[in-house]
């Protein structure tokens, strides 16, 4: 990557960048929006922002590291701007349940002798990933979707070790409350969730 | 062991090959716990098998490419050193206007003629570009 060619100006250079980095930040702000044109929006943004502000990029850094900073921040703005379409059900960064009416969209037929699938499961994470803080969140889909190393997290998100250590012990643990709770709710109900 | 036993177990976070083998045993014959298993132990341990497979939409590198060059005009994207540059020089011209204003009016005092100087204001343009930072949203939390 040519990030000296791409500072001077070389659209070429910057469309190697775009080649090459494209499927990740796209791949990234789905995990967080969930939505195909979200996420395209978002990945335009990102690579707008890249070449407005390379100059600013220190080249012995990551540049994938950085084209995710940029990903996590365009994604957790615009969740925040449609907040009001999301789950009103949250969890506290504290860990503690905020609400105790769940109203995570769950597996869409969900019955207690019934067989998760994989879409159903995955359904459930997505609601569940909702309910915690950002931050936790964050760290969780790098490491979980992205498969990045705890270093290369607290790089993107500007944090030591250990403070991405324990937000993830902490995003699992949340996680884990909030579908045990999913579970409960549905083993006790029959009705048919969409 | 009964279910709630079996579901305590499962919330332990690290299990012991002794505690797996019992809730193995129990999920052969129990979908409600193999349900709680799938849930609150392995969609958290080891997600990555869940994911959606994602399709990157159709010419999107491209898409990209001339999303950015279009909306980003030649003026946001000056180099850093003609920035630089370009400050200097609106520095010192400016000074030099300045001057040649001053030099101007005394000589106006004489001559009862006044003259006036219109600066450009494109010489500032550098001044004003945009600077964006991505300062963390993410805040490090118990520290
Ligand atoms: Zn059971």
């Amino acid at each position: 990557m040519d990030i000296a060619a791409i500072k001077k100006g070389d659209k070429k250079a910057f469309r190697v960048l775009i080649d090459s980095t494209h499927r990740d930040v796209y791949r990234l702000a789905y995990r967080f929006t969930s939505n195909n044109d979200d996420s395209q929006d978002i990945a335009q943004e990102v690579f707008l922002d890249a070449w407005r502000n390379i100059d600013k990029f220190r080249e012995e850094a990551d540049i994938k590291t950085w084209l995710y900073r940029i990903t996590v921040n365009k994604s957790l703005n615009l969740i925040k701007r449609n907040k009001n379409k999301f789950s009103s059900f949250s969890i506290s960064d504290s860990g503690e349940t905020e609400s105790t009416s769940f109203q995570i969209a769950a597996p869409t037929s969900y019955s207690a002798d019934k067989p998760l699938h994989n879409k159903e499961l995955r359904n459930s994470l997505k609601r569940a990933l909702e309910s915690i803080p950002d931050n936790q969140r964050t760290a969780f889909l790098l490491f979980n979707s992205e498969g990045l190393t705890y270093n290369q997290i607290a790089e993107v998100m500007e944090t030591t070790l250990g403070a991405v250590e324990s937000l993830i012990f902490r995003a699992k643990a949340n996680l884990r409350k909030i579908l045990a709770e999913v579970h409960k709710q549905f083993s006790e109900s029959t009705q048919v969730f969409k | 062991m009964n279910c709630n036993e079996i579901q305590k177990l499962i919330n332990t976070q690290e299990l012991s090959q002794e505690n797996n083998e019992l809730i193995e045993i129990h999920i052969k014959s129990c979908v409600s716990c193999k349900n709680y298993y799938k849930l609150v132990h392995g969609l958290v341990k080891n997600p990555q098998h869940i994911w959606d497979e994602i399709e990157i939409p159709q010419n999107f590198a491209n898409n990209i490419e001339n999303f950015v060059f279009e909306n980003s005009s030649y003026a946001l994207r000056i180099p850093m050193w003609l920035k630089i540059t370009s400050a200097a020089a609106a520095i010192v011209l400016g000074l030099f206007i300045g001057s040649t204003v001053y030099d101007s009016r005394v000589s106006a005092q004489n001559t009862n003629s006044y003259s006036y100087i219109e600066t450009n204001d494109n010489l500032y343009m550098a001044e004003t570009t945009e600077i964006m930072y991505y300062s963390t949203i993410i805040e490090t939390e118990g520290e």
